[in-house]
């Protein structure tokens, strides 16, 4: 009897998608994350899973483990339900716009590099990815350096937070004044689309925005945002399952794999100081970067 | 393309299982505090 699952036409080993689930869950709950988007770029490079697949796969995983994610810090009482309130609706008009443009580039066609054919979903996609994990490698590098820490524990009103456009509305519970909704309602749209496109949570794009650009406290930031990621990847998984590119299968192996082994990851960390951490992670995502970098390269050949 | 059914089930099933998860980790995490009261586990935020 074959261990396998049926993806896109080719069969995918169930062991394999489950030690993919349960290494980047390790790695993530490690570093106090889920790890949706290491597991979206890594199937495809892994397993060769079709890229819209990968995506809409990884949006339905995610489903399961934000669930989970808003039960745990619902307890906690952190963040500001505004600031979620002015996000979704961009959010979810956005991850329509991601999955659609998804679908058109896959019947882009390719260009044509050195003699070879790259079809431009690769390109675009697999692109994006590189630089995002380049981003957040590099924020954590930073982290890394020691004394951010600390600093990023307080609330430091960011340049976001003091654009002065359209209607402003206060975020008690975050402790930010005449913050502009019109904003807000757009860095919702661009999470969305992001989502919607790339397979990934949004919290990799949002928690930056959140801590760089509106400067407010890492668990703060944590907290925010997290009902919006929900309903982006409930929304994400059904659009993108009406094109067929959910693996149910794949995305519950993953989802159960991942989920138990992050816990695990999680405890081992606090062997390890915020410094190393930091610096840990940015070279986990590195090692993801020259992976999908490997990919693009075994496509040109 | 594919009816209504397959995404409702692939939004439904994860939704699932997350609880079922969360349910899983709550009663580890009491058991954990009965003999370890200052240990904490960690609240990891998998929406990322």
């Amino acid at each position: 009897m074959s261990l396998s699952l049926i993806v896109g036409g080719a069969p995918v080993p169930i062991l394999g998608v489950a030690a993919l689930g349960v290494a980047v869950g390790y790695v993530a709950g490690m570093f106090g994350i889920g790890g949706g988007f290491l597991m979206t770029p890594l199937l495809v490079v892994a397993f060769g899973v079709p890229l819209p697949i990968a995506v809409g796969t990884g949006l339905c995983q995610m489903i399961g483990t934000a669930l989970v994610s808003n039960l745990r810090h619902r307890k906690l009482r952190q963040g500001e339900r505004r600031f979620d309130a002015l996000l979704l609706p961009g959010c979810l008009l956005g991850v329509e716009l991601g999955a659609r443009t998804l679908s058109l580039l896959t019947t882009a066609g390719s260009l044509s590099v050195a003699g070879h054919s790259l079809p431009w979903v690769t390109i675009i996609v697999e692109g994006s990815y590189v630089l995002l994990l380049l981003f957040v490698a590099w924020n954590y590098w930073r982290h890394g350096q020691g004394g951010k820490r600390d600093v990023l524990n307080e609330l430091r009103p960011g340049p976001l937070s003091r654009i002065r456009f359209g209607p402003a509305l206060d975020l008690p519970a975050i402790g930010l004044r005449s913050v502009s909704a019109l904003v807000i309602a757009n860095i919702g749209l661009a999470l969305g689309f992001a989502s919607g496109l790339l397979g990934i949570g949004g919290g990799v794009a949002l928690n930056p925005v959140l801590i760089y650009g509106y400067g407010l406290p890492i668990r703060q930031a944590v907290g925010t945002g997290i009902v919006v990621l929900f309903a982006t990847a409930v929304v994400g998984t059904f659009v993108h399952a009406t094109r067929g590119h959910v693996h149910l299968g794949v995305a519950a192996v993953m989802l159960v794999g991942g989920a138990v082994s992050a816990q695990f990851g999680a405890l081992a960390s606090r062997r390890m100081s915020g410094s190393t951490l930091g610096r840990v992670h940015a070279l986990v995502i590195l090692l993801a970067v020259a992976a999908v970098l490997w990919d693009l390269v075994s496509e040109l050949h | 393309m594919f009816g209504l059914w397959y995404p409702i089930e692939c939004v439904l099933a994860p939704c699932a299982i997350g609880t079922v998860m969360y349910l899983g980790f709550e009663l580890w995490d009491r058991r954990r505090r009965r003999t370890r009261p200052d240990n904490d586990l960690p609240v990891i935020d998998y929406s990322i």
